[in-house]
């Protein structure tokens, strides 16, 4: 063993709890009026019943959590405090407009804390490396339980003349504006990245996209347009779920100058994780670019 | 795999390889054919978990197999002239266990020191040192060809 290396404190403990937020279940339309579907999820099963009054759910123990359908999707309040939701995620006027498709779903699982997939709102150095898409501006801001990414790239897999901005309502609820150029043609997209832990080791990805329809196009090539969005964003995030699957959590990690301002997100992310009174406060972000 | 080992999987971390109680010596961690030209092996049958690579003119290297950046698998990522270079934000790591290149970054961070091991090839076999007190490798140690956990 060399001596250079200092010994330090590797463990890195898994958060004690599912964190406080609104989480997506689903699309509506997989939620059928006089159907219940059982979904595992927080470690329990929970059951989403649909009538023509509404959604209730059912945790077991009696426990009934707050229930939302907003942009298309279910969306259920987890919070171990059992308080009332502090904030509802904004509507988003395309999931309403017949100018845009329906959100295309897919869904797979990650065998990792849920914390993971937070890291890479900062995580400006992995879009090379992973993504084979480096990004030419990178920005990010935290206001409350908000927290956004803005990022002009390059990239052969979700499209040239890239801009995004991606948004966290919460820990698990993140909605994405696209715009890139594909085949000379401008296409603009959402995405909406949602996810639900299964237990403490692991959380399924509910992702859906949606793109602006293009005057013209006919069903079927807007089917088939939309399923090579999902595929694109599928791939993108195979790449993610290869390294996520195959590393420790480094609670404090060496971080350099184009690192991104990821201590400042795993503090912004950590207020869902701890009772509201012992949030600690100046977890603000002005936006700046990185 | 039951459905509780796919949805609560035990997650990796890099074991303290000062609770191995082992005697210093070699341990084998893999048979010389094993590691061609340019490639890395993960080896977990010891102390810690280390990624073991040869890189130019054969040169035989291991460091802890985490990344100390932000803990991803080296053994995922490329053998570049004599370091390995990592899958995640591509910080390349010498041998020596220091990070030599950040492709983003002008200045490296000095705390960006990972652990390395000593490597040994013999006969056919590659061997790398363990010493539970840090004492440095010793070519007429023990080598010892079979561990068991
Ligand atoms: S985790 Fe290895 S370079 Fe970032
Ligand atoms: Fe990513």
């Amino acid at each position: 063993m060399n001596s250079v290396f200092k010994e330090d404190v590797l463990t890195s403990d898994l958060p004690d709890r599912f964190p406080r937020g609104w989480f997506a279940l689903g699309h509506q339309r997989d939620f059928p009026v006089g159907e219940t579907k059982n979904i595992f999820g927080f470690n329990r099963k929970i059951k989403v019943l649909r009538t023509n009054d509404g959604i209730s759910i059912d945790v077991g123990d009696g426990e009934s959590w707050p229930v939302l359908e907003r942009n298309q999707m279910i969306l259920v309040w987890h919070d171990v405090e059992k308080g009332d939701p502090d904030y509802l995620p904004k509507k988003i006027d395309e999931c309403y407009s017949d100018e845009w498709s329906d959100y295309g779903m897919a869904s797979f699982v990650v065998k990792n804390n849920c914390r993971e997939l937070i890291d890479n709102m900062a995580d400006k150095g992995h879009f090379g490396p992973v993504h084979q898409a480096p990004f030419e501006g990178f920005w990010n801001e935290a206001k409350d339980h908000t927290y956004t990414q803005e990022m002009t790239a390059d990239s052969p897999i979700l499209g040239r003349d890239l801009f995004s901005q991606a948004t966290y309502e919460g820990p698990a609820y993140m909605t994405t504006y696209m715009s890139a150029v594909h085949d000379g043609m401008k296409v603009e997209s959402r995405l909406a990245v949602t996810h639900i832990p299964l237990t403490l080791t692991s959380f399924q990805i509910n992702f859906g996209v949606m793109v602006k329809k293009v005057p013209g196009m006919s069903a079927e090539d807007e089917a088939a347009f939309i399923q090579g969005y999902v595929d694109a964003n599928n791939y993108a995030f195979g790449q993610d779920v290869a390294i996520w699957e195959n590393k420790i959590y480094i609670p404090d990690p060496v971080v350099c100058d184009g690192d991104g301002p990821l201590r400042k997100l795993r503090k912004w992310y950590g207020q869902f994780l701890v009772n509201r009174a012992d949030i600690p406060s100046g977890l603000d972000l002005k936006k700046r670019e990185f | 795999m039951t459905d509780q080992e796919l949805i609560a999987p035990d997650l990796p971390e890099q074991r303290d390889p000062k609770k191995a109680q082992l005697k210093p010596g070699w341990y084998k961690v893999a048979d010389s054919n094993d590691i061609g030209s340019m490639e890395a092996i993960q080896v977990d049958d010891f102390p810690t978990q280390i990624v073991v690579w040869r890189g130019k003119d054969d040169q035989l290297s291991a460091l802890d197999l985490y990344c100390r950046h932000m803990g991803a698998s080296l053994a995922c990522g490329e053998v570049e002239e004599d370091g390995i270079r990592c899958p995640f934000h591509a910080w390349r790591w010498s041998g020596e266990g220091s990070c030599n290149e950040v492709p983003y970054a002008k200045r490296i961070p000095p705390k960006a020191v990972t652990r390395s091991w000593e490597v040994d090839e013999l006969d056919g076999s590659i061997y790398v040192w363990f010493d539970r007190d840090g004492n440095s490798a010793d070519l007429n140690g023990e080598r010892i060809d079979e561990l068991s956990f």
